[in-house]
Formats: C-alpha cells, structure tokens, sequence
C-alpha cells in the first residue's frame, strides 16, 4: 500500500470524475446528482416498512448492471445483513427484469446465465451481534481484490446491533458506533467504493410521565454522533400513500423531496397521471424505467 | 463454548502480551469489542502486531470460509430446503408469495375477534403438512398469554380432524392416528408474565432447540397482552427496553435455529390525543 500522499489541488479532484451508482428511478438521481456516489459513506433512514432494505437490493442491482454517469465499468457489491430482511428472491427478481431492461436497450442477446451472474457477484453476510459485525468488517479487506471490483457495500442495518447492546450506556454504543464507522469510512477511501448504511427512526418521549405524547419515527436513531459521520443521509417515508425520499443532509444537494413507487421490478418512478389507477402499476413499469444510455 | 484466546494461533511474542494483558481465558468476543488503540498501549505492541492480533481473533470468531456466501448460492437453497411453508389459505400464499418464511419474525395484529388465534391454530397445523409432504417432520412452540387452554385445545381438535381427513386416510383409525401425530408435535406453554417470556426466549427455548432440532415455528400469542395488564405500571423506556431484547432474542432464535417466529400484536383506539401504537415497532 503506497503510504505517500501528494497534495491534490480541488481542480485535480474536480476533474476525476467520481462515478456514482444509480437507483433506477431517473427522479431520485436527479435528486441525488447522479445517484449514490463511490468512496464516501451515505446514510439511508426511515420507519419500518418505508422501503429501505428494497432500495439497498435495487442498488445490488444496478452496480452490476451499468454504474456512473461517466465510466462504463460495473463492480460488484457486498451485503452485510444484520437483521435478516435481504431476500434473495426479491433480489432474482429485480436482477431479472434490469437484465432484460440492458438487452433490450442494447440489443443484446439473450444469455441464460446473466442472471446468475449477477447474483453470484453479490456476496452476503449474516452478522448476529456487534462482535460479529466488526470481525467481518476486519476481514473484509482480503475481499477487495481488483478481480472482484468491489464497489457497493451494503450493512443494513447499523442501527439495529447497536441498539440490542443491553448492558450498556450510550457512551459504550457511541463507541462501538464509531469503531465500525471508522471501519467502513476506511474501506470506502481506499477501494473506492461506495458505502450504504441503513439507520433507523425512534421516538422521543416528552417526559416520562406523558407517555400519551410519543410520536414515532421523530428522529433518527444512533444520536448526533453518528450524524456527523455520513455524507449524505437520505430519508424514506410514506406521505399521503405515496412512499417519499428526502435529502436530509448533504454538502452540495438541496433538501429535496422526491416520490417514488416500489414495484415487482424494483424501485421506479411515479407518473403524476397514474397515481388515480393503482391497478396500472404493473403494466407500466416498463415505461417509468428510465432509459441506461443517458447515464 | 465460547472461544477464548487460548484457541487461536497467534507468533509467541504477541500471544504472550496478549494473555498477560487480558489472561488466556479472555473470550473472542470481548476482545473484539475493544479498542485497538487501547490494546496497542496496554499491551505495548507495535500498530502491526496488534492489527495482526485482531485479525486472527476476527478470523476464528468469525470465519469467512463458513460465513460468506453469494446471493446465488441462496436462491439454490431456497429451491433444495424449505424456506417457506404454507399458511392454508390459497389466496394468502399466493399474496405472501409462498407463505411464512423461516428465518424471519412475522407480525399478525387486528382488533380483538378478529381471528388472529384462530389462524395461528391454522398455521401450526399447516407448518406440519407442509413439512410432511415433503419427508420431514416439524414441530410447532405455541406460547399462550391470554385465553385459557381448553379453548385453543377444543379449537386445535377440530382443525386437526379435518386437516387430517382432508390428507386422505384410509380409514378412521389412521385420521385419529394423523390427528394425534399433529397434536404431538405442538409444544404448548402458558406465560403471563413477560419476565418468564424473556427468560423463556433466554433460556430455555435454546436447551429445547438444542435437544429438538425439528422445531420450525413458533408462535407467541399474544406479546401485547404481556404488556397490558392492569396490575404492572410499565414506564415507557422499560417497555422500549425490554421489547427490543425480545426482538433481539428472537431474531438470534430465529436465524440460528433456522425458524419461523410468528408474533401477535393487538391495536388501540384512536383517540384525540393517543397515536396508534405499535408496540412490536422496536423490533
């Protein structure tokens, strides 16, 4: 590993165009400016059931499939699973349809092991408990070989080991947060690689008494510490039955809001005009995919 | 039995620092828990040593050989061992694309009558034809808190006589024979406390897992009814406390003993000033 470091000037970093990785729905990029970007740490937040374990296997996806605005190479992806909510059907599913999606564009034939592919170059790991999930992250480096072109991981989710710590305060959860933060933080600087993690909501009691006054999904869990840490950190909810995505944080991006739809093929973009007619969802997802080749 | 530094092959230098600093008998997991900072000045080793060390320990507690896989080699096993079972119902399946899935914790919730025990009842049947129809037995931990047994036992009899005729017995003799097979395999246990709930996904569910390795399903009903009595004033962070060491044990009982947990929750009044809560939200 070279150890010196020359001096980079902001036009050097200007010009070397960092790629990012898209979600497959031609809004939310937009939003994103290109989509979840390679070497830094982005945050994804919401309730449960807000769509966040859906949108990391969208990403699994569409690494492989065609990444970066402005380089043509796909890369692998690895998923670290905490809390058992990554489903390999669901990911078959999706894989199938963006391959299908690719062929068509390019008119490619038809390739019966694409798919399989695809979903070998997805590698998963079940981590139980904050010992675990460091002993992977320790090791992980062995897998950042250039033949596997690592370039999306996945833990989904952080928050959910951290929290199970029982006997406990939050300094001694502040600490593990930040051993794996700085874990990951290093991993995605070196290999170049983007890096997602996946928080969650918690409620905030007024005081103990008024136990009536609790709303939930008020805040993100793992308290301002682990704020600081993310570059960008996104938030999925559910307004008025339609699933929404906003910008929470980011150095560049304005805090946008953005609407989204989750269906058979993956994430997808809403038409306005469709929103009466549930029933057509289906039917039209091909048309909501926005087309590879403007990327 | 936990691994313990004694386990692990590490250069002599390095062992023997290590084993003054912390003792031999130190667990894998607590050493990883630690800082490595805080190891490198208590123990005086060089940055590489101590990265080394951790290395090791990452690699005995948690070895990649037996813990990495693809998402390929998943969807295989989906097709060669049961992942999911039935639920009974066509229409339900065929929503849930499949039924219930092992390995995952299920949530059923609904107002009161509205036939959330009736379709656990249901389910613990269905868990054991399905994995009858496939050569393999299941049995079923029905964890009761509310209503009294002889109700699920009378319910449990009808459901099982019918399901058992409906697998085409030959005679009567056979259907009692199925029915009774069905009942054997259902473990059932009344909690009323959610003490003896927390020590029981503690416990004393790993030693019978550990003694049964066929158990697939577990169905706990209620969980909120542990959390509504009139007698135990909860504070608001103790219940956030202790459900979510609920929902950590059984998201460990589920993925290491490869089964399915099924909860069941119940819903309040909207009222002016009350929100909808989802007790199982901590999970």
């Amino acid at each position: 590993m070279a150890l010196t470091r020359k001096s980079r000037t902001a036009m050097d970093i200007f010009k070397s165009n960092v790629g990012c990785i898209s979600t497959y729905s031609k809004k939310i990029d937009d939003m994103l400016d290109g989509g979840i970007r390679l070497g830094v740490m982005t945050e994804l937040c919401g309730n449960p059931g807000s769509g966040k374990s859906n949108l990391c296997t969208q990403l699994c996806v569409s690494v492989q499939v065609k990444y970066g605005i402005n380089s043509d190479s796909t890369g692998t992806a690895i998923y670290i699973d905490t809390e058992g909510s990554f489903v390999p059907i669901r990911l078959q599913n999706m894989a199938m349809t963006a391959d299908n999606h690719y062929r068509n564009h390019n008119q490619i034939p038809m390739d019966a092991n694409s798919v399989e592919h695809i979903l070998k170059n997805v590698t998963y790991f079940r981590c139980m408990n904050v010992a675990e999930l460091i002993a992977c992250l320790i090791q992980l480096k062995q897998l950042m070989t250039p033949e596997r072109n690592v370039k999306l991981i996945i833990l989904d989710s952080l928050a959910h080991p951290i929290r199970s710590i029982i006997d406990g305060d939050h300094l001694t959860r502040h600490k593990y947060t930040v051993r794996i933060v700085t874990l990951l933080q290093k991993l995605a600087s070196e290999h170049n690689c983007a890096v997602v993690v996946v928080n969650h909501m918690i409620a905030k009691v007024e005081s103990p008494r008024n136990e009536a006054y609790c709303a939930p999904g008020n805040f993100v869990a793992l308290g301002d510490a682990f704020g600081h840490m993310s570059q960008l950190r996104i938030q999925l909810s559910w307004k008025m039955n339609k699933r929404e995505i906003r910008v929470l944080k980011s150095p560049h991006l304005p805090e946008m809001s953005m609407f989204f739809q989750i269906t058979d093929d993956g994430i997808r973009d809403i038409n306005e005009d469709e929103l009466m007619d549930q029933d057509e969802c289906f039917g039209t997802s091909q048309e909501n995919l926005h087309s590879i080749s403007n990327m | 039995m936990p691994l313990t530094l004694n386990d692990i092959d590490l250069p002599p230098s390095v062992e023997g620092k290590l084993a003054r600093a912390y003792g031999s008998k130190c667990t894998l997991q607590k050493f990883l828990e630690l800082d490595p900072e805080q190891v490198g000045r208590t123990t005086r080793l060089l940055p590489g040593d101590v990265d080394l060390a951790f290395q090791c320990v990452a690699n005995a507690f948690y070895p990649f050989s037996r813990r990495q896989t693809t998402a390929w080699q998943m969807t295989e096993n989906e097709r060669d061992t049961i992942r999911v079972f039935s639920t009974g119902c066509p229409i339900l399946d065929r929503t849930l694309r499949g039924g219930i899935r092992l390995g995952q914790i299920t949530e059923l919730y609904g107002e009161s009558g509205c036939g959330k025990t009736q379709f656990c009842i249901q389910l613990s049947l269905e868990v054991q034809r399905t994995f009858r129809s496939r050569g393999e037995e299941a049995k079923v931990v029905y964890i009761n808190t509310e209503s009294q047994i002889e109700k699920i036992d009378k319910r449990l009899k009808h459901i099982s006589y019918y399901r058992a005729k409906a697998d085409k017995p030959f005679n009567i003799a056979d259907a009692r024979c199925l029915q009774q097979k069905f009942f054997d395999n259902i473990y059932l246990d009344i909690i009323r406390h959610y003490r003896h709930l927390e020590m029981t996904l503690v416990d004393r569910l790993p030693l019978l897992l550990s003694r049964e390795n066929n158990i697939r399903l577990i169905i706990i009903d209620s969980l909120a009814a542990l959390f509504r009595s009139e007698d135990i004033m909860f504070e608001h962070h103790t219940k956030a406390n202790t459900l979510q060491y609920f929902g950590f044990a059984m998201h460990t009982l589920c993925q290491r003993y490869n089964l399915a947990i099924v909860c069941v929750n119940q819903v309040i009044d909207f009222d002016h000033f009350l929100v909808i809560e989802d007790l199982l939200y901590f999970l």
